[in-house]
């Protein structure tokens, strides 16, 4: 018998494997039939037609054609169950934020329905959001604070490029996942806002250690914002309502 | 009319998935047609029907907001630029036309003022639709009714006019979505430190270069340095260029990028960052599969092997979620030809539980796809998809919920046979757990549908049908038409196996064997796998039993037409091969003699893993295995097999291994070797690899 790691063997006289020595080898003897229920059952030799009427389909008819029309109605949608929509993630907030000269504001929030992938931590700027010194959100943000002309097709020298732009006050979109913020922990969210001037060596938000990236990253992060906690009763009154019902 | 969103791209939950919103300013009611052609043609079949964004549809949402501009044509400025157009500073507003739109954009037409700008409530009327029409968003595409060129991009925002082309906008992505720098020269020379974007870099380090796993040692580095006064980005300057060598696919060092012409370097030559109508190079391509990856959801797990061109190779369908894509092989490598998410034109709603059947359902050489869904609807569904006449499948028929004679219910089994012979592939369909009865149905492919030719209730000729009856099809009559095998191990006092022929319509007993098969003892653990390993054109048996007895078995049965008689039967050990309780093996023929061979795979009763060919003389079996890996290949407990013949060479001597992130391409011939592998998505780089 072989244990679990030996290795194949190949050439003559090789004995076969006893898998399991509690079992006899296969003979000629036909076998013994088990009993299912106490019962022997075998296989009739002619079965009988089925008589029952209940939960069967109907009755056959004459094969018939389907004509597949030229257009089909949608797929219906299955009824999600009660159970179900309790295992729904509860949504998330994006939260719209303006970054002035290295200040950050809250210049608008809308809640959405469903799942949140959290965007990998590639681009010009990564985000973090904790509360106290746990992490609830992370993600890059690819394209931020420049505006680029077109190339002008028809332009000259430099024109076939971009007119670049650097801009001093730019947003961008925060995502926050609402199981993990309360409206009453808003006073204790804090969100820091990094340039990234290389590569991180793990950009997936899942896959981080606990310690902010900030610590986590010295070499590959620049902070250049963040904002600590968010006051409803502090903003503007349309973003202030906008926050209240985003996170309620 | 009302303004309105609808949802041009559906991939998935917003949350999970990159959202655009596309916006349109100085659209009148009676422009809104325009406006749609627009997003369609430049958005959906331009940018969305090129390389990369093709690929990762599945990554994506699209939002098209339908707003109505009280007046057609966007607001006008013109500006004095007095001789300077390219700077801002000198230009003097000449004149400001002021149009009623909806976000209110101004249009000037001055490269130098980004062709176009906001006007003074325009970032409040922008957020308000958006906030308004669509639920999130990653990136706002804003088209203005105006015909001259122009765009402006930046912060995830491109506003574009009527002139805009699909090649511009996919450049535009190429920054809003991966972060990409832009490989324009200009004049100067760059003297910032290394720039953070994964396109661009000062270092001229081969052994640190960013991107060097897509550098062939053969090519220098650097590979292009700019000449002393050049008007645009250098080439290839350090000798003669390779044949072969390919301005956007091929990766080096070459200077010019990130408008400056010195000091500052870019991988390719013309990357679809440089020159717009190019695809992605090696690097720019990399990031963008990167980034969108956890959006896209692909995964390996599902694959379906198949030739749907009819070249004589097999290609593969992935099914993950609600997309598909089909891979073409060429012989040696797979490249993308088809993606589809969320449905396909006909219309089949893809679902992560649709279950695929492939086969020849028309007979025209390309094999189609026959598709059931009975669990993600709140009714079942069974499709039939064929070629589309461009790489790609339709649906060209469709039974919701029930067929004349067939009521679909979750537990459908299908199985692909041409019970008729008439060149077209049928199917059999099983049911033995939905209703009071089991029920099989003989599904007759007309090459457009499927018609019911017969069904049984409860019980076939001879056969008393039982739930957990197991059905194999093929040939053993050999008179063309594929028949039926059935077994049933578990709901008797003794196991049967039923050999059913098919008369083309119906099904007749030709033999049942009662516990017993000539040199085999039946039980309740045998595993059967029916090919034709005499090939004398009758499909025969493999019978491998490894749990009920204290070894491990495989029978070679014989068919005579009528029944079956035993050629071999090994006793734990087949030439080449010990065999074990978990071995689980495949239908192949490995050296195309027209004899059905095995594959046979063993993850789990020994230390390494084992991959092994059994190939037939017709009469025994010879064996041959590698152990743990097959070339880079690292054998796993994850890993699925699917036999085909992607080579092209006639028998069935490949396998597509895959598992949630790798696949691979193993032939069988000489011996067991890999040929390509790809991770997290199918890509041939012209050198190196995405991980």
């Amino acid at each position: 018998m072989a244990d679990g790691m030996d290795t194949m063997k190949t050439g003559r006289g090789i004995q076969p494997v006893i898998d399991n020595p509690k079992l006899p080898p296969m003979g000629d003897e036909p076998p013994e039939p088990r009993t299912i229920r106490g019962k022997i059952l075998r296989m009739a030799e002619e079965p009988k037609p089925d008589t029952g009427k209940q939960n069967r389909m109907s009755g056959f008819r004459k094969a018939a054609v389907v004509r597949q029309p030229k257009t089909r109605p949608e797929q219906k949608e299955a009824n999600v169950t009660k159970a179900e929509a309790a295992q729904q993630p509860e949504g998330y907030v994006r939260l719209r934020l303006r970054v002035s000269n290295g200040e950050m504001s809250v210049v608008g929030a809308k809640a959405v329905e469903g799942p949140l992938v959290e965007p990998k931590l590639q681009g010009a700027l990564a985000y973090e959001a904790t509360v106290g010194d746990k992490r609830v959100a992370a993600g890059g943000i690819p394209d931020v604070g420049e505006r680029r002309s077109f190339p002008d097709p028809e332009g000259k020298g430099v024109m076939r490029g971009h007119h670049v732009e650097e801009l001093t006050t730019y947003e961008v979109n925060v995502r926050i996942p609402k199981e993990r913020v309360s409206a009453s922990a808003l006073p204790r969210l804090e969100i820091a806002l990094y340039r990234m001037k290389e590569e991180l060596p793990e950009a997936r938000p899942d896959m981080l250690a606990a310690a902010p990236i900030g610590e986590q990253f010295v070499r590959e992060l620049r902070e250049v914002g963040r904002m600590k906690g968010i006051r409803p009763d502090k903003l503007a009154r349309p973003v202030a309502q906008q926050v209240r019902k985003a996170f309620s | 009319m009302p303004d309105s969103v609808t949802q041009v791209l559906k991939s998935g939950p917003p949350g999970t998935k990159l959202n655009i919103a596309v916006l349109g300013d100085g659209f009148a009611a009676a422009d809104q047609t325009a406006y749609n052609n627009n997003v369609q043609a430049v958005l959906l079949d331009g940018v969305f029907g090129m390389d990369y964004f093709y690929e990762d549809k599945s990554a994506y949402n699209i939002y098209r907001v339908n707003l109505i501009s009280a007046q057609s044509g966007v607001s006008q400025r013109v500006y004095n630029e007095n001789g300077t157009p390219s700077d801002a500073s000198d230009d003097t507003i000449v004149s400001t036309t002021l149009r009623n739109t909806s976000l209110g954009f101004i249009y000037s037409g001055s490269w130098a003022h980004c062709w176009m700008e906001w006007g003074a409530n325009t970032p409040t009327l922008v957020q308000n639709a958006l906030n308004t029409w669509v639920p999130d968003y990653d990136l706002v595409v804003v088209i203005l009714n105006e015909s001259g060129f122009g765009g402006c991009g930046g912060g995830g925002f491109q506003i574009v006019t009527l002139g805009s082309s699909a090649s511009v906008m996919a450049h535009e992505f190429g920054h809003g979505t991966g972060g990409l720098a832009d490989e324009y020269c200009q004049p100067g020379t760059y003297a910032g430190g290394e720039p953070g974007e994964p396109n661009v870099t000062i270092n001229t380090n081969r052994a640190t270069l960013k991107w060097r796993q897509f550098v062939d040692p053969a090519t220098p580095v650097p590979t292009g340095i700019a000449p002393a006064s050049p008007t645009d980005c250098t080439g290839w300057t350090v000798g003669a260029k390779p044949a072969g060598w390919s301005n956007s696919d091929d990766a080096g060092l070459f200077e010019g990028a990130k408008y400056r012409r010195k000091g500052i370097y870019r991988p390719a030559i013309n990357c679809r960052m440089r020159g717009n109508s190019p695809p992605f190079c090696p690097v720019c391509y990399t990031r963008m599969k990167s980034n969108a990856e956890p959006h896209a959801e692909h995964t390996f797990l599902k694959v379906y092997a198949g030739d749907f061109n009819g070249d004589g190779k097999d290609d593969i369908l992935v099914h993950s979620g609600n997309a598909i894509h089909i891979h073409r092989s060429n012989g040696s490598q797979l490249d993308v030809v088809f993606s589809a998410v969320e449905r396909v034109p006909g219309s089949w709603q893809f679902q992560p539980g649709d279950r695929f059947y492939v086969g020849d359902f028309n007979g025209d050489g390309k094999d189609e796809v026959a598709v059931f869904n009975g669990t993600d609807w709140i009714m079942e569904y069974l499709g039939l998809l064929a070629d589309d006449g461009s790489n790609g499948l339709r649906l060209i028929a469709r039974y919701d919920n029930s067929m004349p004679n067939w009521d679909f219910t979750p537990g459908d089994k299908f199985y692909v046979a041409d019970f008729n012979g008439d060149g077209k592939k049928d199917l059999f369909v099983f049911n033995g757990g939905n209703w009071a009865i089991p029920y099989v149905g003989m599904l007759r492919s007309t090459g457009a549908g499927f018609t019911l030719a017969r069904r049984y209730d409860a019980n076939m000729p001879g056969w008393q049908m039982r739930p957990a009856d197991r059905h194999y099809v093929g040939d053993f009559t050999g008179n063309g038409r594929e028949d039926l095998w059935v077994f049933n191990g578990s709901n008797w006092s003794i196991p049967y196996l039923g050999m059913l022929r098919s008369t083309g319509s119906a099904l007749a007993m030709s033999k049942r064997y009662d516990a017993n098969m000539p040199g085999w003892q039946m039980r309740p653990g045998d595993r059967h796998y029916v090919g034709d390993f005499t090939g004398d054109g009758k499909a025969d048996l493999y019978v491998f039993n490894g749990t009920n007895w204290s070894i491990a078995y495989l029978g070679m049965l014989q068919s005579t037409g009528t029944e079956l008689s035993m050629v071999r039967r090994y006793d734990g050990n087949a030439p080449g091969w010990q065999m074990r309780a978990h071995d689980t093996h495949w239908i192949s023929d490995i050296n195309n003699d027209g004899k059905a061979d095995l594959f046979v795979y063993n993850h789990q009763d020994w230390g390494p893993e084992y991959l092994g060919t059994m190939i037939t003389s017709g009469t025994d079996l010879v064996a041959a295995w590698r152990e743990d890996w097959v070339g880079e290949w690292n054998l796993g407990s994850v890993d699925r097999f699917e036999p085909c013949d992607y080579e092209g060479v006639g028998g069935r001597r490949d396998l597509i291994v895959h598992n949630t992130d790798w696949l691979g391409m193993i032939r069988a011939t000489p011996s067991l070797s890999l040929q390509r592998i790809y991770y997290k998505w199918i890509h041939n780089y012209k050198y190196g690899r995405n991980w």
